[in-house]
């Protein structure tokens, strides 16, 4: 390889180890090659030293110029991680409570089953939905009964549960559709525990009852309930209260015992004194039986006696007179339906745009942003 | 210095405004070796605006200084291609004393070298502009002008080789 041309690379210190060394040793050898050197050397010196110094100006004017320009495009960059992160927040937000307790749509229904009022197609499914949940309610006692002592268990009836009904029921004669209901518990061995019936102004009139029927008649109770008329809403629940009352005869046999203790205590007393302290005692033991035996029995009798609340409004009476209106009202209450209708889709579209925001806004931001990046 | 482009050069976030202030000088120097110094303004004020401009293309592999030389380089080849100019020769200052303290450089005959400098290609002037005076090393100059790092040093070594032949003669060539 030519020396020559490597020379002003080896003066500049550009060469790599290897090739440096070789020129270094063909300088040693030749001074033609030393004087070029040299000459190159002093070359570059001259250069640097004369370079011109000429005084920098326009540094202002630059500065202004890079003021005015505009720099969205810096403003820009955290915007789209801004967007996307505070919709993940808000989708998190959103999806974050659904996830955790799905349980809680069981509370969310709950206005739902309010809406059954007005919603007939609806009560259906509320019944459908009630069936359901009484089922849960009927398996529930036979698991509990299962947890408990063989023994204990037995002097329970197997399972006692206070079993609750709400029916709502549209009738055509409301008064005898009332008799009838109230002679329907006492047929079944049951009663009316109140009654109530209202009437206000514009509102159809309705009659509450409030029945207790025997547990065993339950459903057949219902079932004629129903057939008064259309059923609106209906709602079945029960209490298992088998435990209850189990726990509750068990402190019973407990304090009976007690009670008789402090009865054979208080025939060996001799002192005043003792026999007064005894019967305090046994008081005490007493009163606390009664207490627990009287809970029991209404804990008992309201299994035995299912309640059913029904409510029946009256039907609106059918062939009342429909006022007709001219050709032109009709236009014109086609037309204000049309734009309400035309409004409400509008709105509608409106308010899923919104909700979706969280979706499509990062992914237009982005895309403008990309764009705006590439040009 | 070198804390000043660290700083400017943070996570590829240029303040163009701190970068002028910087490295205005520079740039001007460069452009006035190039164009001559009565356009030396314009070329910078282009430079950093242009810096401003594709600053989202700075990859931060190269120094900032060496990529506001690679911009202010074609925004003098831009100035040159549309005046259709004849490059401006180097104008070396002949009235002042010498700054490098080589005895031998001073004598060099000033004239001489800026006429040599003259008659020099671009692609000549270039790098010696770039190698003598901004002291960029060969592999700096090949990122500014986007040229390989070998390209850089044959043309070194050709462009000193006519400025050896014309300031020293021919003689020593034959040898």
């Amino acid at each position: 390889m030519n020396t020559r041309e490597d020379l002003k690379a080896y003066l500049d210190d550009e060469l790599e180890t290897v090739r440096r060394e070789e020129v270094r040793q063909a300088l040693e050898r030749d001074p033609a090659l030393r004087e070029e050197l040299e000459s190159l050397r002093l070359l570059g010196e001259a250069i640097a030293a004369a370079a011109p110094m000429p005084l920098a100006s326009g540094l202002e004017d630059t500065l202004r110029r890079l003021e005015s320009l505009p720099g969205p495009r810096r403003r820009l960059r955290w915007l789209p991680l801004a967007t996307a992160g505070g919709a993940l927040l808000v989708l998190g937000m959103l999806i974050g409570p659904l996830v955790q307790d799905g349980g809680r749509q069981e509370g969310v229904s709950e206005p739902a089953a309010s809406m059954a009022y007005a919603v007939p197609e609806m009560a259906d499914e509320m019944t459908t939905r009630s069936a359901a949940g009484q089922m849960e309610l009927k398996a529930a006692p036979m698991a509990a009964g299962a947890a408990l002592p063989a023994s204990d268990a037995a002097n329970v009836s197997s399972g006692l549960v206070i079993r609750t009904s709400n029916l709502q029921v549209e009738v055509a004669d409301l008064a005898a559709a009332r008799s009838e209901a109230s002679s329907l518990a006492q047929a079944m061995g049951g009663f009316v525990e109140s009654s109530r019936s209202e009437q206000y102004a514009g509102a159809r009139p309705s009659a509450g009852l409030v029945l207790r029927v025997p547990e065993s008649a339950f459903t057949a109770a219902l079932e004629r309930l129903r057939s008064l008329g259309e059923v609106q809403f209906e709602q079945i629940g029960g209490q298992d209260v088998t435990e209850q009352v189990v726990d509750m005869e068990a402190r019973l046999k407990v304090l009976r015992a007690e009670e008789d203790q402090y009865v054979t205590l208080l025939g060996k007393a001799t002192k005043i004194g003792e026999v007064l302290q005894i019967r305090e005692r046994l008081t005490m033991v007493r009163q606390e039986i009664e207490s627990i035996d009287a809970q029991r029995k209404s804990l008992r009798q309201r299994a035995a006696m299912s309640t059913i609340d029904v409510t029946l409004h009256q039907k609106a009476k059918v062939g009342e007179p429909k006022p007709v209106g001219s050709w032109y009202e009709k236009v014109w209450a086609s037309a204000v339906n049309g734009l309400l209708a035309l409004g409400r889709g509008l709105g509608a579209a409106l308010i899923v745009i919104f909700v979706f925001a969280p979706i499509w806004l990062p992914v237009a931001l982005l895309t403008f942003w990309l764009v705006r990046r590439r040009r | 210095m070198q804390a000043t482009q660290d700083s400017i050069r943070i996570g590829h976030k240029l303040d163009m405004e701190q970068l002028a202030r910087a490295h205005y000088e520079r740039i001007y120097r460069f452009c006035a070796s190039r164009i001559g110094a009565e356009n030396a303004a314009d070329a910078a004020q282009e430079t950093f605006v242009t810096a401003h401009r594709v600053k989202a293309k700075y990859r931060g592999d190269a120094s900032v200084l060496t990529w506001l030389l690679g911009i202010a380089h074609n925004e003098c080849r831009r100035w040159l291609r549309s005046r259709k100019a004849v490059p401006v020769p180097l104008e070396l200052s002949t009235e002042s004393e010498p700054r490098v303290a080589s005895p031998e450089a001073a004598l060099v005959d000033r004239r001489a070298l800026s006429d040599a400098l003259a008659r020099l290609s671009e692609e000549h002037r270039e790098v010696v502009i770039l190698h003598e005076i901004e002291g960029l090393r060969y592999e700096e100059i090949a990122g500014v002008l986007g040229v390989p790092v070998g390209t850089v040093k044959s043309r070194l070594h050709h462009a000193f080789g006519h400025l050896r032949k014309a300031m020293f003669g021919g003689e020593e060539d034959a040898k």
